[in-house]
């Protein structure tokens, strides 16, 4: 599976009429069902990469025109938020974990967009939680890390969707990385 | 902001900064930056710890770290360890969750033991916990049938073990198979075992694991006794389902999910109960009857967990007598009887076992037995004779079946996109990867020999998944997908601006039918297959290109499996590519005449004749038969297949003649042969029948195609696509031949079979929606007709779009029935839509506007509107001449409608020449029995009437009376109207010449009439 090609941009839709926030809204749906649909049938050695699937799909759907630079910033804004909640609706529906308990040592070895079956739902809900108090702590890199590690952007990508220079989203994503371990990790202690 | 949120960001940026630092100066450099503020020094410090610790969090390929719950983990213990007051004697079995050893039992009593040690690295005191929960029911077990569990502890490593009753046996199937037991005692001892599990669950033990390793056979007092081990075991386990778990489990632990029932399978957190047990017994009658699994445990092993999921929750398993008929060939099974009398065996299955095991086999589970007793009651039944409980299922039962097998992908269409992109390339990509770990092996070991056997069967293994992929992909119908896909979209659209703007409410349709047109534009079926295309097919090209460069027998396989799926989504020009590649590759590696290169070679020839031509098809089609000739002989069925191919591409060619006599030799040749080529025959039957019609033969055509319908019926059975095709294709044949009412049957259950089997969409199932309505047309019935328009409409228009012609033509025939059932007025509107179509996308001068304009003003003259319908026809008339010529048949079609409304008007000295023209030029145009010939012969009747000059009125409207009957469109009112004015010719003949005895003719029309079957809705309008 390819990196999402960014020089085809989507579109279809007018910024005016029907507006382009609610083609967000509809490939934000669209996207969490066929991502979850993806992840729940993954084979645990076949690393997933829902969104740049998902990309090209609608790449197509709305290839006939451009869609203006706020508005794929905020595609991808939503592709990585559609993919944080399903990973957490898939571990919670699961039913294997009660929130805040439970879990042992936290060993995350997690790919760039997460291969559910090869990852605890455990390490799941408590990534999540750690990412939610990033994002009350340092909202910058927690869109870093929704566009770089949920919907599996590269450093480049992730800097031209955010309107940032790379050396920063790298500088917030080393950040990101290190403190949500170590959240997780402490999190361990309290228990 | 909080200090210590200030504090932290703070602490970020020192600490990219302190990253981008050598290692040596790094903490120098921290120091720093803090300043003395020690807070901060120790945010700093935690959060480069965190950076050192977690270097692959979110990094590292995440296969890369499965191992750490491989299961094999050393085990410490071994022959000669004490565990507990247990010494370990020799290990005698492995499976399972465990290992399990023969240990002698020291105090209180000295004894021999069975001790299984669970290898899982899981919670052990859980484990024995849920164990001790259990134990009070295990300890209430006590059957001769079942081995008793007596202890449970924890090694000294930690981990579970459990001990019981010492049972020296082998698995049931394999003492079943070596003592050659006969079908009486296998089923005795089944039943036994029945009675064990019965027992069980009334102290309210599920057992959740059995299979024929738990079921050994023992012998006591010369007599082999069934021993069920491992009660309770499961449960103390408690082998979760989950994805992962199952990934582990049947990778590692259980080794094939083979005997796990549905609902163990399908993960949906549904308690399992006594009822998968009775499963497992029916997957264990079904191994004791036939040799073999429900499922191929190959298959199962092999399978991604979707796959494996829809295997035993969808997938009916053949039926055990099936079974045996069908593997009758393959030998190196253990099947039972199959080395004395298989062919007895397997009639002795046939029935009452049969239903026996499909009726445990239930994929819902409130239609299996309800206990093992049951289930051992009706085995008895069965060998007294008696008639057993289960029975074969009801054409009701069989429907919901189809219907709970297909609901996935009919409900879930988009989806199922989604769903396969797990498909192709990961499976490809999965293979490799094994490939190459058993590479790695291979070298380490340098055992060149093993790797080239194990090469091999990974070569075929790599086909069998390739093949099975392909399957899937094939039986994938894109329209439907496309359409789900753009129905998801609409409804995930309306709910978003829902939820943006909860108080718009009224604008909220607006915009969603902005948003729906605009997605109208968009070809639904085309998204499909382009979707299909790209994340499925083209990686899995790429993948074959780059992965098995270095076997290109592999990749000559899945590039003719690629060409096969691509084919099927009607994607030909992409499958030519490939066919070409996998042919040339294997005639270059294995030789022209070898079985796979002819393979190849006749899929060639077919995919040649599905891109429609025929004269490629035909060579590769003769030089299949050719090789085929001398390399099986004349008489062998792949020789035959090819025969068949050929023929047809020459009947395509109008080469009937030539195609005939391979006909023939095909059939006699398929007939002759032994084994089952039902498939084959019904193939040369439909081409032969083909050739007979063409060849102006249908009394012989009718002969040949019937056998093929019939033959379809009794091989394909009512669910399967070819029945279809076979009863689509003597419909045909029927329609051609005008025998209408015999085709209306046919055709209805054509529609209904398409329905069922392919959806709505498919366009097969459009197509079928249309032959039956126009077929009713075609009747004269329009009233049945017009709700199949209806549907016909709205499938054209969701599948091409509103503009495209096989919608315009769903408009104008809906139209059309409106007209004729009266609702003129309606069916205008809707005319003028499609006019107004038309006149955009074709301009007026085109030949199917001219068309719509003609219907507009029929319908304009059904409603009475005399003067508009005249403006039109005489408009439409101007038009045909100039851009079609004279001659065309719209000129005198505008011509019919002219004489029609002078009809209407009275002035039929100026309506005779039209009518008698347009008369002339429709029987020569058309035939005497087409609607517009009939019913312009009337007309033409009508004005000679009121001209007086009744001779010629009578020979026109006997003669319209004559072809009404047969007629194609006419409906029973005009025919009736035809009689009507029969008789008012012969009153006013009678009137004008009293004498001639034509009263008596008026009585005699006058009976016909009375006696005319009067339809229910009365046209209001002349057409």
């Amino acid at each position: 599976m390819s990196e999402p090609d960014l020089s085809r941009t989507p579109k279809g839709i007018d910024a005016g009429e029907a507006g382009a926030s609610s083609l967000i809204d509809a490939v934000y749906g669209q996207l969490c069902r066929i991502a979850q649909w993806r992840m729940a049938e993954e084979r645990r050695d076949h690393t997933l990469q829902a969104t740049a699937l998902v990309h090209e799909v609608y790449l197509r759907l709305f290839k006939d025109g451009d869609l203006a630079e706020r508005d794929r910033a905020q595609f991808f804004a939503a592709a990585g938020e559609a993919m944080r909640r399903i990973l957490i609706e898939h571990a919670r529906r699961r039913g294997r974990v009660k929130r805040g308990g439970g879990s042992k040592r936290v060993d995350l070895q997690l790919a760039d967009v997460a291969d559910l079956s090869a990852v605890g739902d455990e390490e799941i809900v408590a990534l999540d939680e750690a990412f939610r108090r990033l994002e009350s702590v340092d909202a910058r890199a927690a869109s870093v890390v929704s566009l770089r590690f949920y919907a599996g952007l590269t450093i480049e990508q992730t800097a031209e969707a955010l309107g940032l220079s790379e050396r920063t989203v790298k500088r917030d994503w080393e950040f990101a990385r290190s403190w949500l371990y170590s959240e997780m990790t402490r999190d361990d202690e309290r228990d | 902001m909080s200090s210590e949120a200030n504090r932290l960001l703070r602490a970020k940026d020192i600490f990219a900064d302190a990253i981008e630092q050598s290692r040596d100066v790094r903490a120098d450099f921290v120091k720093t930056a803090c300043a003395g503020d020690e807070a901060l020094l120790a945010t700093v410090a935690a959060l480069l710890e965190s950076h050192a610790a977690a270097s692959r969090f979110m990094h590292a390929p995440s296969f890369e770290g499965a191992d750490a719950t491989d299961p094999r983990g050393a085990m410490s213990e071994g022959p000669g360890a004490m565990i507990g007051r247990y010494k370990l004697l020799e290990q005698i079995g492995e499976g399972g969750f465990g290992i399990v050893f023969m240990a002698e039992q020291t105090e209180p009593v000295v004894r021999r033991v069975a001790l299984k040690i669970i290898k899982l690295g899981m919670d052990t005191r859980q484990v024995i916990a849920r164990f001790e929960a259990e134990r009070q029911a295990l300890a209430m077990m006590d059957h001769p049938n079942i081995a008793r569990v007596l202890d449970a502890g924890a090694t000294d490593a930690g981990r579970p073990f459990f001990v019981m009753e010492l049972v020296r046996g082998e698995p049931i199937t394999e003492y079943c198979q070596r003592h050659r037991l006969d079908l009486r005692e296998r089923l005795a001892l089944f039943t036994q075992v029945c009675h064990a599990v019965q027992h069980a669950h009334q102290k309210g033990i599920i057992h959740r694991d059995l299979k024929p390793s738990n079921v050994l056979v023992t012998i006591i007092d010369g007599r082999p006794v069934p021993k069920v081990i491992d009660f309770g075991i499961a449960k103390a386990v408690e082998q979760r389902l989950t994805d992962k778990t199952l990934f582990t489990a049947h990778r590692h632990l259980i080794g094939t999910p083979q005997y796990m029932s549905p609902e163990q399978a399908a993960l949906s957190g549904v308690d399992v109960d006594t009822r998968s047990d009775i499963y497992s017994l029916g997957v264990l009658l079904y191994e004791l009857l036939t040799g073999t699994t429900p499922f191929d445990p190959e298959l199962l092993r092999r399978a991604a967990l979707a796959e494996l999921q829809r295997l035993l929750c969808e997938q009916e398993p053949e039926k055990p007598s099936t079974r045996l008929s069908t593997s009758k060939r393959s030998a190196a099974q253990t099947g039972p009887e199959r080395a004395s009398e298989p062919a007895r065996f397997s009639a002795m299955v046939r029935g009452d076992l049969d239903w026996i095991v499909m009726r445990c086999l239930e994929k819902d589970r409130g239609r299996r037995y309800e206990t093992a007793n049951g289930l051992a009651m009706d085995i008895k039944r069965h060998l007294q004779g008696e008639p057993v409980e289960a029975a074969p299922p009801s054409r009701l039962y069989l429907a919901r079946k189809f219907i709970r097998r297909n609901r996935g992908p009919v409900t879930t269409g988009a989806l199922v996109a989604a769903a396969l992109l797990a498909g192709l390339a990961g499976t490809t990509i999965f293979a490799i990867r094994e490939q190459a770990a058993h590479a790695d092996a291979e070298q380490r070991r340098r055992e060149a020999e093993l790797a080239t056997s194990l090469a091999e069967q990974r070569r075929i293994e790599t086909e069998q998944v390739a093949e099975f992929q392909a399957g899937m992909l094939s039986s994938l119908v894109a329209p439907r997908v496309g359409v789900r896909l753009i129905e998801d979209l609409q409804e995930r659209h309306r709910a978003a601006l829902g939820r943006r703007s909860p108080e718009a409410g009224r604008s909220i349709e607006g915009e969603s039918e902005a948003f729906s047109r605009q997605l109208a534009i968009i070809n639904s079926t085309d998204l499909a297959v382009a979707l299909i295309d790209e994340t499925i097919l083209r990686p899995s090209i790429a993948a074959i290109e780059s992965r098995f460069a270095e076997q290109p027998l592999v990749r000559a396989t899945l590039r003719q499996s690629l060409a096969r799926v691509y084919s099927s989504l009607g994607l030909y020009e992409a499958a030519v590519p490939l066919q070409e590649q996998a042919l040339e590759a294997r005639r270059e590696l294995l030789g022209p005449d070898h079985p796979d290169s002819l393979l190849s070679l006749y899929s060639a020839a077919v995919l040649e004749k599905n891109r429609r031509r025929a004269a490629e098809a035909e060579v590769l089609a003769r030089e299949t038969l050719e090789r085929r000739r001398r390399v099986s002989g004349e008489s062998e069925i792949h020789t035959l297949r090819a025969m068949t191919l050929l023929a047809n591409m020459l009947e395509v060619q109008g080469r009937t003649d030539d195609a005939e006599p391979l006909c023939v030799a095909a059939v006699e040749g398929l007939r002759a042969l032994d084994g089952d080529h039902e498939g084959a025959l019904i193939e040369a039957l439909s081409v032969w029948g083909g050739v007979l019609l063409d060849l102006d033969r249908p009394t012989e055509a009718d002969a040949v195609l019937r056998e093929m319908v019939g033959r379809s019926r009794a091989h394909f059975g009512s669910d399967h696509p070819d029945l279809i095709v076979s009863l689509n294709s003597y419909g045909d044949f029927l329609f051609r031949q005008e025998r209408l009412a015999e085709d209306l049957p046919n055709t209805r259950e054509v529609l209904e079979l398409a329905r069922r089997i392919w959806g709505n969409y498919h366009p097969n199932t459009v197509a079928s929606v249309w032959n039956l309505a126009f077929l009713l047309t075609m009747m004269g019935r329009p009233a049945e007709a017009e709700p199949h328009y209806r549907e016909l409409l709205e499938l054209r228009r969701r599948v091409f779009g509103d503009d495209h012609y096989d919608t315009l033509e769903a408009m104008r025939y809906l139209a059309l029935s409106w007209i004729d059932m009266g609702r003129a007025e309606q069916g205008e509107a809707l005319l003028r839509d499609v006019l107004e179509r038309c006149e955009r996308t074709r301009g007026r001068e085109n030949e199917y506007t001219i068309t719509i304009a003609l219907n507009v003003a029929s319908s304009l003259l059904a409603q009475q509107r005399f003067d508009d319908a005249m403006h039109l026809a005489t408009e439409a008339a101007a038009t045909a001449r100039r851009a079609l010529g004279e001659s065309h048949l719209h000129c005198f079609r505008a011509m019919d409608i002219q004489g029609r409304i002078l009809i209407a008007k009275g002035r039929f000295q100026e309506a005779e020449p039209l009518l008698r023209e347009a008369v002339a030029a429709f029987v020569e145009q058309m035939a005497e029995n087409r609607s517009g010939t009939v019913k312009a012969r009337t007309n033409l009747g009508r004005v000679y009437i009121n001209l007086s000059r009744f001779a010629e009125a009578e020979a026109q409207l006997l003669r319209a009376d004559q072809y009404f009957p047969t007629s194609l469109g006419a409906t029973p009112d005009e025919h009736r109207r035809c009689i009507e004015a029969i008789v008012s010719l012969y009153d006013a003949w009678h009137a004008t010449e009293p004498l001639a005895g034509h009263d008596s003719s008026a009585a005699r029309w006058r009976e016909r009439l009375a006696a005319f079957d009067i339809p229910i809705e009365l046209p209001n309008g002349d057409r």
